[in-house]
């Protein structure tokens, strides 16, 4: 009798708005759908074949990681199998099966586990693979030797780096709505910028990602561009050009809006933005990569802590 | 309980229950059995009273000034104890046994000849709904502002809306009183956006804030209306501003009107389903009695909480006392309840943006998790928080934020007094 009536205890709330980790990653993960999908189809079975083992071979590295320390499982949660999806959505789709699991190791265990799993990593996990990959086998990263077997309609060179070699001249051959429709050589992912416009969307209007990060690293592209161009419009392409070529659009969508390196409050949320659209031209136009966005983002998510002390006052908060 | 929006581009947007019906009806609670009340201080010294003694309703019990208590029943005094509350707060419980019908003491009605200011203090310092009303008599001359508020203080809990539309014209007897008592204050109607209140009244004057929850709060009241920012480790009252609610000064008139102490209370019962009913209740009265008489029924698991959803405490025992702060009671079903979890921060930030008191909640829960109360409080705001329970509410990872919060705050608190001490 006495055991019928035993009430919880707990402390407030009581209530709770539904939102779960799981269901955002679910979320981000159909989000990014339209631009794999469209990925495999312009790439074929190689692609699908990338994708799916950067998946599951991100998965089994975090469920043996999770086995090795003694921690419950934590896949389920999605995140391992939304680092392995965008992973797989910046390769080409000619990777090598080896290079693949390396990426997903360097991934989850170097870029998230090590740190204590999902929100502790300093870093997006994602681009420190990728940043380790790019380092380790710059032939199979090289969108144009890895893609040389495909025919395909469209100018068949990787635009930044045909920017980089031969200046903005050589863009006549590409239109900027081709570019956005997908008609580029790249990551299997990256290419459809449409997709990821939508899907980037679709995330901000959901609330599982923050517009502020979104908008203001496209804005940072756009002006840091912009002025590159003004200055001297034989050597430096057009902003229009830098937002739909190479990582941009998966960047500003996905990418740098990963939670745990990114900043939540507003000023810092626009200037990390900014700075990493900024930087990503800044590398594409005057450093030594053809491509920006990967070590923008993560010096940016480098200077996250820094940037997000500036935030509101609390209240009574005595100055 | 209401769910994040499919789009959510904005922070959530929770508002209070506005009644935009007629008054619904009052259930009235017979006496029960056995009644307890609990005293805001710990038991130490006498209390005027011993076991065995026999009260009478609304009899003032106790000595000194301040320091009384008025019995809720007539009865027997069947046992006094120590007692722990919220935030290990130190109480006294005072047990009675109630005889079956109420033998009125006439003590206050007999006091007529004296002024409001005088019968207030000596009998009306625990009215129901504010129970420290005779604190704020005691400061009335430090008072600049004192807000009645016609609003509860969460959210499915309608009490003060209720009594505010129901009983206007004792609501403003009351008003008259409070007018004299606080004379030198300025004295302010807070109410709703979209309900009016019943008609003018004399001296007073009446604000309205949007209903989004926790626009109601005394910090957040005192930012809207007064511009006075409250610093952090200070009170409202220390700041000039005191807060009553509407139910303690319709009770204050009908006090004065009847000429007998004021001692039920209006209570919002919240089911299991979310929907309420509203009950008049003897203070001291147990919850397990106003369920039993309402049809409602607890099973193991379930969470008896007194207050709302958000902001609310769970009751250890359905034994627990009506108390005067008691505005309501929710029922919550073992199922309904929403897990927490142990899972890390994942710094989406949705607590930092919801906080009415920009307190930066990802980094606080940081150092929270890690026992770092110090750093907490000094770099990271932890006592500008308000205790509105937004936090806990909008977390991804499920974390019991407020939990930790309300747990950083005791412990600095602790600490401090123990320094204090040993100082």
């Amino acid at each position: 009798m006495l055991n019928e009536q035993l009430l919880a205890g707990a402390h407030a709330p009581f209530w709770h708005n539904g939102d779960r980790i799981t269901g955002r990653n679910y979320n981000i993960i159909i989000a990014a759908l339209p631009a794999a999908i469209a990925g495999v189809l312009f790439f074929g079975m190689p692609a699908l074949r990338v994708l799916a083992l950067s998946i599951s071979s991100a998965m089994a590295w975090e469920l043996l990681i999770n086995r090795l320390m003694k921690r419950p499982p934590t896949i389920s949660d999605g995140d391992a199998a939304l680092i392995g999806l965008l992973l797989g959505m910046l390769l080409p789709a000619t990777m090598p099966w080896y290079a693949v699991l390396a990426g997903t190791f360097v991934a989850i265990v170097v870029g998230k586990m090590i740190y204590g799993g999902l929100g502790c990593n300093p870093l997006n996990p994602v681009l420190v693979a990728f940043a380790i990959l790019t380092l380790s086998w710059k032939v199979i990263l090289d969108y144009d030797a890895a893609l040389v077997n495909y025919e395909v309609a469209f100018t068949p060179m990787y635009p930044l780096v045909a920017l980089k070699h031969f200046g903005p001249a050589v863009l006549s051959k590409y239109d900027i709505w081709g570019l956005l429709l997908g008609k580029q050589l790249g990551g299997i992912g990256a290419v459809f910028g449409l997709g990821l416009v939508i899907g980037g969307c679709y995330l901000i209007l959901r609330g599982f990602i923050r517009w502020e990060i979104s908008l203001s690293f496209l804005a940072g592209i756009f002006l840091a561009a912009l002025i590159f161009n003004l200055a001297s419009p034989d050597k430096y392409a057009s902003p229009l050009f830098h937002l739909v070529s190479g990582f941009s659009l998966i960047g500003a969508f996905f990418l740098a809006t990963e939670n745990s390196s990114s900043p939540v409050n507003f000023i810092p949320m626009i200037l990390y933005g900014l700075g990493g659209g900024a930087m990503t031209v800044l590398i594409r136009s005057i450093g030594a990569f053809p491509e920006g966005v990967v070590f923008a983002i993560l010096i940016m998510n480098v200077i996250n802590p820094l940037v997000d002390k500036i935030r509101p006052r609390a209240l009574g908060r005595r100055v | 309980m209401i769910k994040r929006s499919f789009f959510s581009l904005a922070a959530p947007k929770l508002t209070y229950s506005i009644l935009t019906t007629p008054p619904p009806e009052l259930v009235d609670i017979p006496l029960p059995e056995r009644a307890q009340i609990i005293l805001d201080h710990p038991l130490n010294g006498s209390l005027g009273i011993r076991v065995g003694d026999t009260v009478k309703t609304g009899q003032r019990c106790g000595g000194q000034e301040g320091n009384y208590f008025i019995s809720p029943i007539t009865g027997t005094v069947s046992a006094i104890s120590g007692t722990v509350g919220y935030m290990g707060k130190n109480l006294t419980a005072v047990s009675f046994k109630v005889d079956g019908k109420d033998t009125p003491d006439e003590e206050f009605r007999n006091s007529e000849g004296s002024s409001e200011l005088e019968r207030a203090t000596r009998f009306l310092g625990y009215l129901p709904g504010q129970p420290d009303f005779g604190f704020l008599i005691g400061i009335r001359d430090n008072l600049k502002t004192v807000f009645v508020s016609g609003m509860d203080k969460d959210l499915l809990v309608s009490t003060n809306s209720v009594i505010a539309k129901r009983d206007f014209e004792e609501l403003k007897k009351g008003m008259a009183i409070i007018r004299k008592i606080f004379e030198k204050s300025r004295i302010i109607y807070l109410l709703p956006e979209g309900v009016r209140s019943g008609g003018e009244i004399e001296g007073i004057e009446i604000k309205t804030l949007s209903a989004v929850y926790p626009q109601f709060f005394p910090k957040i009241v005192m930012k809207k209306i007064l511009a006075i920012e409250v610093p952090t480790g200070i009170r409202c009252d220390e700041m000039g501003a005191g807060f009553l609610s509407a139910e303690a000064v319709t009770a204050l008139g009908m006090a004065f009107s009847t000429g007998s102490v004021p001692l039920d209370k209006i209570i919002t019962v919240i089911k299991k389903d979310g929907s309420t009913s509203f009950a008049r209740v003897r203070l001291g009265t147990p919850a397990r009695h106003v369920l039993d008489v309402l049809g409602l029924h607890v099973a193991k698991g379930d969470r008896l909480i007194s207050g709302g959803p958000l902001a609310g405490i769970t009751l250890s025992s359905a034994d627990a006392p009506i108390c005067a702060d008691t505005d309501s009671l929710m029922i919550q079903d073992a199922a309904a309840a929403p897990a927490i979890s142990d899972a890390h921060c994942l710094n989406c930030g949705e607590c930092a943006r919801v906080c009415p008191a920009h307190v930066p909640v990802n980094m606080l829960i940081r150092l929270l998790e890690n026992r770092l109360y110090d750093e907490a409080v000094r770099s990271f705001d932890l006592l500008s928080c308000i205790d509105c329970g937004l936090c806990g509410y909008v977390c991804p990872a499920a974390i019991p934020i407020f939990h930790y919060v309300m747990l950083g705050k005791y412990e600095y608190e602790r600490a401090r007094s123990l320094e204090v001490q040993n100082a």
